[in-house]
């Protein structure tokens, strides 16, 4: 769309301040299953989302059509709906950051590379899974890669573009034994091909599987709980919504009025960092603020919201950089979340649980989960842990607690920090004490 | 749109490979929402969407791409893209397509785009009205009016051309209630294939915010939901996620071709749950939120018998998935939209009625869960493990409904639950959800009666149940 013609249209009915978000991205993805490609999908899409302000009220429209009617139907829609909205938050427009930090997210050797090549190692992925253990019965191996720009125009001048891409390697198996089933999966991701073993991951995902076999469900009471990786991610995760400006603003948040108080255990320090320097590296956020790298919690202690433009003016503070565009409304959250890791290694945090479960899966946090309140009751599946070491396999278990009470509740922060997808940096956590489910 | 010219060029082009099956899936989609919060208009969006999926099939081979660039040049390119994963001889060619207009099952007595934007407001402001002046305690009320007018047109390589359209409307209505550190939240969804008369003549909008109101408070001040295995009765309507999870997925075709499902080919005929257990998924219901007028490849929808009187029946599948099975499709076939490429999914799935009323079952029950509404759940497929939440449940004592408890986790087997069921009632109704799996989130129904299930585990944080 010629970004010109609808500026120019929106002034002329009388829209000063209006901004433009348009993204394009491309996506590959391939599932090889019994050594042929099964789905082979590639994909083109775009999007252009225009808001504006009317009357000191945004009106918001957005579409992926992008011919000669596009700006026409943008700036009728603004007028449509701005003239609806009743609430009474300041609708701003940004000016742009003095200084935006660069660092390159985009590896053109992802889209050179040719798409038979990415088979073949989706090929011998799903080969060497099979070959590694004759329990495995099934093997599903998808490779996915994406590409994705954003820019953002607004009518104060600003104009600013991200690019990155990403390509990942899923596996996902099936292990029949004893007229046992049990299923298991991982992944790897980067945007060079050269950061990943696949071979390791095959080992891996082969290696927890079939050490599931057997299970048991443990006696339901609280025990000291380790949480691997990604479960710790995903409850912490859940643990930040609450830092949300709007939530406070909302009284929705349970973190409501705790500023530079202790909410957590001293072990526990936060960070989120937009700036470091992988793949998730975004400069600015979907308001066109700059971002930073800002402290959350620091030993324990509630060290800061996170807002946009509107929450940000309403506190009468500046924006963090947390503008998340969602829907028609300009949401707010952490960009890349870094849990400073501790010294233990697991082996030390097993010795320090001594006698009380490793948790290596949960399920049904969309709904086991209330994030607001922060309890949590979930399926999950793991190991016991006998004289500080792995023992027996569980399944078909639910932990249950509260996230803050369990963050107050962190015993020993482990060294072992990985990376996950949704952009998060943590290490496995032992808790003091968990409610455990079972028999 | 496409011009049958445009089509079948297209396909041509796809099918010059050796393909032996193509087709396009044109979307024309239009979409707008209208939100109120704490009484006051919060957020109002229209957005339009409009693509292309195009899928070859070559055997046991699906290659799909998408774009909403629909110029020839962009159609053709993909259409040659695509086709280059294969290295045969054409097989078919199109000239012709026969038009189908798809059968519409929903009367539309007000069409949306009739309704003032300001009528619409005024209803949802009254329900945010009621939630809000319910009780000092509820912080925050939402109501939203969700709406999308859906135009598709299927170009195959059997030559047909089908023209389809779908209404979707929802109402969200959602109560926060805070007190003392402890939210709580509530929400209620109707969700309707018919024009706006739904929301103002045949449900009571005014009565479900206050429903929501009065269970944000009640459940804001209930004790947790006890832990460990019990009795528990699922109530009839939204109680049906329970098979929707456990079994309703991994009775899909997408599982159970490729071996990743508890319950296989091999299993038809043989018993998987208790006799007191059929069930069903029923996409050609008239009126219901989960019902299809022709699935995502333009097959008619129709009642499949899942499983009677506890020996496995049949599948919900789709014609790729169907291959491998060695089945024929069932009408299935399901996406959210032209970015997903099709498969068997659930429509209208439920557990059909038993003998029982829910009074006898009750009384029949010494100390157990009823579980009256749940916030949804996942499965395993493979595994069969599945686990689902409370949202509205309660402790039975002695045969009688006792106090309310929090968010109770239930969690077991699919194929281990079935056999444990031991008493279903005579009162089935619908739950309307959106359900997600890899074609994307799609509206269904889950549904059954009232039922019991003898032993199951629930995960809550209030300790043993005494």
């Amino acid at each position: 769309m010629n970004k010109k013609i609808f500026f120019d249209l929106a002034k002329s009915k009388g829209i000063l301040d209006c901004d433009l978000m348009i993204k394009n991205s491309r996506s590959l993805e391939i599932s090889v299953f019994k050594g042929s490609v099964e789905h082979f999908t590639v994909a083109s899409s775009g999007s252009i989302k225009a808001r504006g302000i009317v009357g000191g009220k945004f009106g918001v429209a957005s579409t992926n059509k992008d011919d000669s009617l596009t700006p026409m139907f943008l700036v009728s829609e603004i007028l449509d709906t701005a003239k609806l909205i009743e609430k009474d938050d300041p609708a701003i427009i940004f000016e742009g950051s003095p200084k935006y930090k660069r660092f390159n997210t985009f590896n053109q050797d992802v889209e050179d590379m040719v798409a038979s090549k990415k088979v073949e190692m989706a090929k011998n992925l799903e080969k060497k899974v099979i070959s590694l253990d004759s329990r495995i019965t099934d093997v599903e191996v998808m490779y996915r890669e994406s590409s994705d720009e954003c820019k953002i125009f607004n009518s104060k001048g600003l104009s600013l573009k991200r690019k990155n891409n990403f390509l990942m390697f899923y596996v996902q198996v099936v292990a029949k034994a004893d007229g046992e089933i049990k299923s298991g999966g991982d992944y790897v991701f980067s945007n060079k091909f050269e950061d990943l073993d696949l071979d390791k991951l095959a080992e891996k995902v082969v290696k927890e599987t079939v050490s599931k076999f057997h299970s048991i469900q443990c006696k339901s009471t609280t025990y000291p709980v380790i949480l691997k990786q990604d479960v710790a991610c995903s409850l912490i995760s859940a643990a930040l919504s609450s830092l949300s400006s709007e939530e406070v603003q909302k009284h929705t948040s349970v973190l409501e009025g705790k500023l530079n108080q202790k909410i957590a255990s001293s072990k526990l320090t936060i960070y989120d960092d937009p700036l470091m320097k992988n793949i998730f590296f975004s400069a600015f956020d979907d308001e066109g603020v700059a971002t930073k790298k800002k402290c959350l919690i620091k030993s324990g202690v509630l060290k800061m919201f996170l807002y946009n433009l509107e929450t940000a003016a309403k506190d009468h503070v500046e924006s963090t950089g947390n503008a998340s565009s969602a829907g028609s409304k300009m949401g707010i959250s952490p960009s890349f979340v870094f849990v400073k890791p501790g010294k233990s290694s697991f082996e030390d945090l097993l010795l320090q649980a001594n006698n009380g479960v490793y948790i290596t899966e949960v399920e049904g946090l969309g709904t086991g989960l209330n994030p607001a309140s922060g309890d949590f009751s979930v399926q999950a599946s793991g190991y016991l842990i006998k004289d500080g070491k792995i023992d027996t396999p569980l399944s078909l278990i639910t932990l249950s607690g509260n996230l803050f009470k369990m963050l107050s509740d962190i015993k020993a922060m482990g060294n072992d920090s990985e990376i996950s997808a949704s952009g998060m940096s943590n290490p496995s956590i032992l808790i003091k004490k968990l409610s455990v489910g079972g028999k | 749109m496409i011009s049958k010219s445009l089509a079948r060029d297209v396909l041509n082009t796809a099918l010059s490979t050796g393909g032996d099956f193509a087709e396009i899936y044109f979307e024309d989609t239009i979409s707008s929402n209208i939100s109120i919060e704490n009484t006051k208009v919060d957020a109002a969006q229209t957005s339009t969407s409009s693509g292309v999926g195009l899928r070859i099939l070559n055997k046991l081979q699906s290659v799909y791409g998408h774009t909403n660039d629909l110029s020839r040049k962009s159609l053709l390119k993909l259409a040659s893209d695509l086709s280059a994963s294969f290295s045969e001889k054409q097989k078919i060619h199109i000239e012709n397509f026969k038009v189908k207009h798809a059968k519409l099952k929903d009367k539309i007595a007000i069409p949306y785009d009739t309704v003032p934007k300001e009528e619409i407001i005024k209803v949802l402001r009254s329900a945010s009205e009621i939630v809000s002046s319910f009780d000092k305690h509820i912080v925050k009320s939402e109501a939203t009016l969700v709406h999308s007018e859906k135009k598709i047109v299927i170009f195959n390589s059997e030559g047909k051309e089908i023209i389809n359209h779908n209404t979707y409307a929802r109402i969200y209505i959602i109560a926060v209630g805070a007190d003392n550190g402890k939210i709580q939240t509530s929400f209620a969804g109707p969700g309707t294939k018919k024009g706006w008369e739904f929301f103002t003549k045949e449900i009571n909008i005014e009565k479900i915010a206050k429903d929501t109101a009065s269970n944000c408070i009640k459940f804001l001040y209930a004790k947790e939901a006890p832990s460990g295995k019990m009795p528990v009765v699922l109530a009839h309507g939204w109680g049906g996620v329970l098979f929707h999870e456990s079994c309703g997925h991994p009775l899909e075709a997408a599982a159970v071709s490729k071996g990743l499902s508890c319950f296989t080919k091999e299993m038809v005929g043989t018993k998987i749950a208790s006799d007191v257990v059929s069930a069903y998924d029923d996409g050609s219901l008239p009126n219901e939120w989960g019902s299809i007028n022709v699935d995502d490849e333009g097959h008619k929808p129709h009642k499949i018998c899942l499983i009677k009187n506890g020996v496995l029946s049949g599948f919900m599948v789709d014609n790729f998935c169907g291959r491998r099975m060695d089945y024929h499709e069932t009408g299935s076939s399901r996406r959210q939209n032209y970015t997903f490429e099709p498969i068997s999914r659930m429509t209208n799935t439920y557990i059909d009625n038993g003998k029982s009323t829910l009074d006898e079952i009750i009384k029949a029950t010494k100390l157990g869960l009823y579980a009256v509404d749940f916030s949804g759940g996942s499965v395993n497929p493979a595994t069969g493990e599945f686990n689902f939440t409370t949202s509205q449940a309660y402790i039975i004592r002695d045969g009688k409904i006792c106090e309310p408890v929090r968010d109770a986790t239930l969690i077991g087997k699919g194929n281990e639950i079935l056999h444990n069921i031991d008493m279903v009632a005579n009162d089935r109704s619908f739950g309307q959800g959106n359900c997600g799996a890899s074609s994307g989130y799609i509206p269904v129904n889950v549904g059954q009666p009232t039922l019991r299930i003898q032993d199951i585990l629930v995960g809550g944080r209030g300790g043993e149940l005494k």
